[in-house]
């Protein structure tokens, strides 16, 4: 932390008067978070009577980027376990944290330190700033991140991790992995059923926008439209954002100094940190954020790629030239050399076949890296009308902090996304392929069982009749 | 949301046109003893689902009709266009002049494949209608050849077509007796098809309906409109608005109803056989002279779900769930086999006056359900609605995931299965491209499944 914070250096005129100041800018840039500049002083005294306070602080805070509905408030004990997993999946590592009695009623301190932790780490404040955004326009969601590589190491490393014996009766899981795919048909219904109705809002309204490259209304003008008292409403919702956005320009201001300041809460515990940092064991918690793979994790995807594809392609190279060797000096042994002939060319194919792997993998993530400039929310504009025959939807970035608009069409994602589904289709199989074979290693040891295949499908019957 | 129902050959047709009208008859049925508010987002709600209104003040059944004969379609659509309340859209039907012949074959492997461009033609105009598409409810007798034979070919193509939408199959199971010979045969055939195919079954026994029919309707002589009408109640009273959170009843109603009741009650895909029971069940006669209480009716009901019946009268009184905590060998000696039916999941849906205070405790019990899921917590599910259903001031209705069919399932297989041992009638089925070990697969996956359910 001390080496991001030596930039909180800069300016620190006025002292720690205007401490309060800056947290109670902060305080306001956050949502249904009412912060006293009094707990975080508390606070760094570890006093507990704070401490429920900041445990209700955290748990808003996170339930909301978890996109929990802030509609039930639980006992604080569930509280106290909720921000713990959360805090957990996050990646923080102090066991002194995770010690703290589910009460609530101690360590104030600790509460203190990964409340900052977060505030750095997770961008506490932009996160809720952005999921809690008015959102004017009909916008959606595009991400054509590639994360298959990564669910794979994911996966590794369960496999390797995880030895727990199920005592659960198998049903349960079938049970669970049917629930599951239900639920994802609803949720692809509902998506369904969004699209349909925005298609007719958007076609409908075809016209009198005033912007004519958008040309039509969104839901939200078309709810003033209908009900202009709802405009009273809108209009004070933007108020109180610009004046979150106002209060966290402030913060970002004077933010150094907040920083500062939290380098003294810390110092006396630095000698002991290395001592306690010992619940860093699992690697597999660590990589389990929010499937936010971002530029920097791509780079150095790509790179690690590169760097694989080389010393693969040295390998063959190597590998080729000691063979050609071998070769040539065992063709004049006779047969057996014409045996290690087959087994060269075997071990050829199979180095070629690793490359061209690798090759397509590193494809993908060049491709993944151009397609990374479209990652993030968009605005659904609907070009119908205009494009005449040629019916599309197509998607106009909201320029958030550049002032160029990047434009994608629907059929560019869609496009993506089949070839996306085709890659991890094509995964899918070599893994159901490789398990089948698995299955019937172990199948082996039951030489008394009967094993009846499924029933044939309809398709193969068609085909017969 | 709504639901497309496709109705399948002459019963199919014939269920699905009652199961119309007494939605619709519920929806006219006045206030239903509830607020008006209440009352109008139920109403809002239950037309969506089940009617399209083109022309303000029509409805329009959300439905396709498919038969190989002119006939019974013919009755189906003139009948429910003098209904007044409500209609068929005259394009969505699809007939043909020659039947099926109750061969089951004949439907699956030449009218399937033969007419199945011009069905799903009509199935996609009428999703094409649905801003709000949950499923398919397709409605079809087991036993014969259009409904059953070409329904199971409709239902692989509807899963093929609309792999995201949710597919229930109403199936009618015939009478132990026998309408057709080779029933046994063809019931095997679909069932083990469906169950490929479909997300889950919801089966009515013909001879437990038309025994309703007798004894609790005091119907002197019952026909298959009778046994139609109960039916198509039992349906009802399940399909219709019911929310299941008290918090918001009119975004309640409006959600996805098949996809609510699959999630919580046929995950695994090796058990998908839904049962229904209702109570009360009695004739529109002596419903105004007859008052009911809540815990009575859900004592009731709870006792004809753990002994298996399929209705209030007659219900075995002495079937108790199994004590927890006793060796396997003297569990199965107290329970005398195919007493105690066990359950996986249970939906139960209570309608009308003073809901809240229903107590459900009874079906909470971890003892009634199979000790692989967390009861009650994954087991059992509660929709309830204050509007009442048809009349009944209150009424409830259960859909169960149970081992209840097990021993109808079991002795059709078993029938089956001795006559294709002496290979009766197989000739039928292979001069339409159906060859033997076809049968025997089917004959397996069944198997299957009578071995998942009896081993609960």
């Amino acid at each position: 932390m001390k080496g991001a914070r030596s930039v909180a250096m800069v300016a620190l005129g006025p002292g720690a008067a205007s401490l309060p100041a800056a947290i109670a800018a902060l305080g306001l840039s956050l949502p249904a978070a009412r912060l006293s500049p009094e707990i975080f002083r508390l606070g760094k005294f570890d006093r507990p009577e704070v401490s429920v306070s900041f445990w209700k602080l955290l748990y808003t805070l996170l339930k909301q980027i978890h996109n929990g509905g802030q509609m039930e408030s639980p006992d604080i004990g569930t509280q106290v376990k909720f921000v713990k997993y959360v805090v957990l999946g996050h990646g923080y590592r102090r066991l002194k944290f995770y010690q703290l009695p589910s009460d609530g009623s101690l360590g104030s301190k600790e509460l203190l330190l990964v409340f900052s932790w977060l505030l750095c780490r997770v961008s506490l404040v932009k996160q809720s700033l952005a999921l809690s955004r008015l959102k004017l326009c009909d916008e959606t969601v595009v991400c054509i991140c590639d994360t298959t590589v990564k669910n794979i190491q994911i996966e590794r490393n369960l496999d390797e991790t995880v030895h727990v014996k199920g005592h659960r009766d198998i049903r349960y899981l079938q049970w669970l992995n049917g629930q599951l795919e239900f639920q994802w048909r609803n949720c692809h219904i509902e998506q369904q059923e969004q699209c349909k109705l925005l298609h007719k809002i958007h076609s409908y309204t075809f016209g009198p926008h005033a912007n004519p490259t958008i040309g039509h209304f969104s839901t939200t003008e078309v709810d003033v439209v209908k009900k202009p008292e709802s405009c009273k409403q809108l209009l004070h919702l933007i108020e109180s954002e610009s004046s979150r956005l106002e209060a966290f320009l402030k913060w970002k201001s004077m933010e150094p100094l907040y920083w500062r300041w939290m380098e003294t809460v810390l110092d006396p515990d630095t000698k002991e940190a290395k001592t306690q940092d010992v619940c860093n064991k699992n690697p597999l918690l660590l990589s389990s954020d929010l499937c936010y793979s971002d530029l920097s994790r791509t780079i150095e995807e790509l790179d690690r790629c590169r760097t694989d594809l080389v010393t693969l392609c040295e390998e063959l190279h190597k590998l080729v030239m000691f063979k050609k060797l071998n070769s040539t000096g065992t063709v004049r042994a006779g047969e057996q050399g014409q045996l290690r002939e087959g087994e060269f060319s075997r071990t050829t194919k199979k180095i070629e076949a690793a490359v061209a792997l690798k090759l397509s993998d590193f494809q993908c993530h060049s491709h993944a890296y151009r397609i990374k400039k479209i990652h993030g929310p968009y605005r659904l504009v609907f070009k119908g009308k205009s494009s005449k025959a040629h019916k599309k939807d197509s998607f106009k970035s909201i320029p958030p902090n550049k002032a160029i608009t990047v434009e994608i069409t629907a059929e560019d994602v869609i496009s993506n996304l089949k070839r996306q589904e085709a890659r991890m289709k094509a995964e899918l199989k070599g893994r159901q392929e490789e398990s089948r074979k698995r299955l019937h290693e172990a199948a082996k040891g039951f030489s008394q069982m009967l094993v009846i295949p499924p029933m044939r499908k309809q398709k193969a019957r068609d085909a017969k009749c | 949301m709504s639901i497309i129902t496709i109705q399948l050959g002459q019963c199919g047709n014939q269920v699905g046109r009652e199961v119309f009208d007494t939605i619709c008859t519920d929806l006219h049925g006045g206030h239903g003893l509830c607020s008006k508010k209440e009352n109008e987002s139920y109403l809002a709600a239950g037309r969506e689902r089940f009617f399209s209104e083109e022309k303000p003040g029509v409805l329009a059944a959300r439905a396709v009709l498919v038969d190989m004969e002119p006939k019974v379609i013919g009755q189906t659509l003139s009948l429910a266009s003098k209904s007044g309340c409500w209609t068929y859209d005259h394009q969505s039907h699809f007939c043909q002049k020659q039947g099926s012949g109750n061969n089951w074959a004949n439907g699956y492997c030449v009218h399937g494949p033969k007419h199945k461009e011009s069905i799903m033609n009509l199935v996609r105009k009428e999703a094409e209608k649905c801003d709000r598409l949950s499923g398919f409810l397709t409605v079809m007798s087991m036993a014969g050849g259009t409904g059953s034979g070409l329904g199971a070919f409709v239902t692989a193509g509807l899963k093929d077509a609309y792999p995201s939408s949710f597919l229930l199959n109403h199936v009618v199971w015939p009478y132990g007796t026998g309408e057709v010979i080779v029933q046994n045969y063809n019931a095997v055939l679909t069932l083990s098809h469906l169950y490929q195919s479909s997300d889950a079954l919801l089966v009515h026994e013909n001879d437990a309906v038309h025994k309703i029919c007798a004894q609790l309707m005091n119907i002197k002589q019952i026909s298959f409109r009778d046994v139609n009408r109960v039916i198509a109640h039992q349906l009802g009273s399940v399909f219709q608005p019911a929310s299941s959170s008290s918090s918001d009843g009119a975004t309640q109603y409006s959600r996805s109803p098949l996809g609510d009741l699959m999630e919580v009650l046929v995950p695994h895909p090796e058990f998908k056989m839904l049962g229904i029971r209702n109570i009360p069940q009695m004739s529109e006669n002596s419903l105004p002279y007859t008052t009911f209480a809540w815990p009575g009716l859900l004592k009731h009901l709870r006792q004809m779900l753990i002994a298996n019946a399929k209705m209030e009268e007659g219900i075995d009184w002495q079937v108790r769930p199994p004590v927890p905590g006793l060796p396997a060998s003297r569990k199965e000696s107290l329970k005398q086999p195919g007493r105690f039916n066990t359950s996986i999941a249970n939906l139960v849906t209570l309608r009308g006056k003073d809901i809240q205070s229903a107590d459900l405790g009874g079906f909470r019990d971890p003892a009634l359900y199979t000790s692989w899921l967390n009861a009650p917590e994954d087991t059992l599910t509660v929709w309830k609605t204050p509007r009442a259903f048809n009349k009944y001031e209150k009424s409830a209705s259960l859909v169960s995931n149970s081992q209840f069919l097990l021993k109808p399932l079991d002795s059709v297989v078993g029938k089956a299965w001795k006559m294709f041992a002496s290979k009766a009638y197989i000739h039928q089925y292979t001069k339409f491209g159906l060859d033997e070990d076809d049968f025997l697969h089917c004959f397996t996956t069944l198997e299957q499944v009578i071995a998942s359910y009896g081993s609960l």
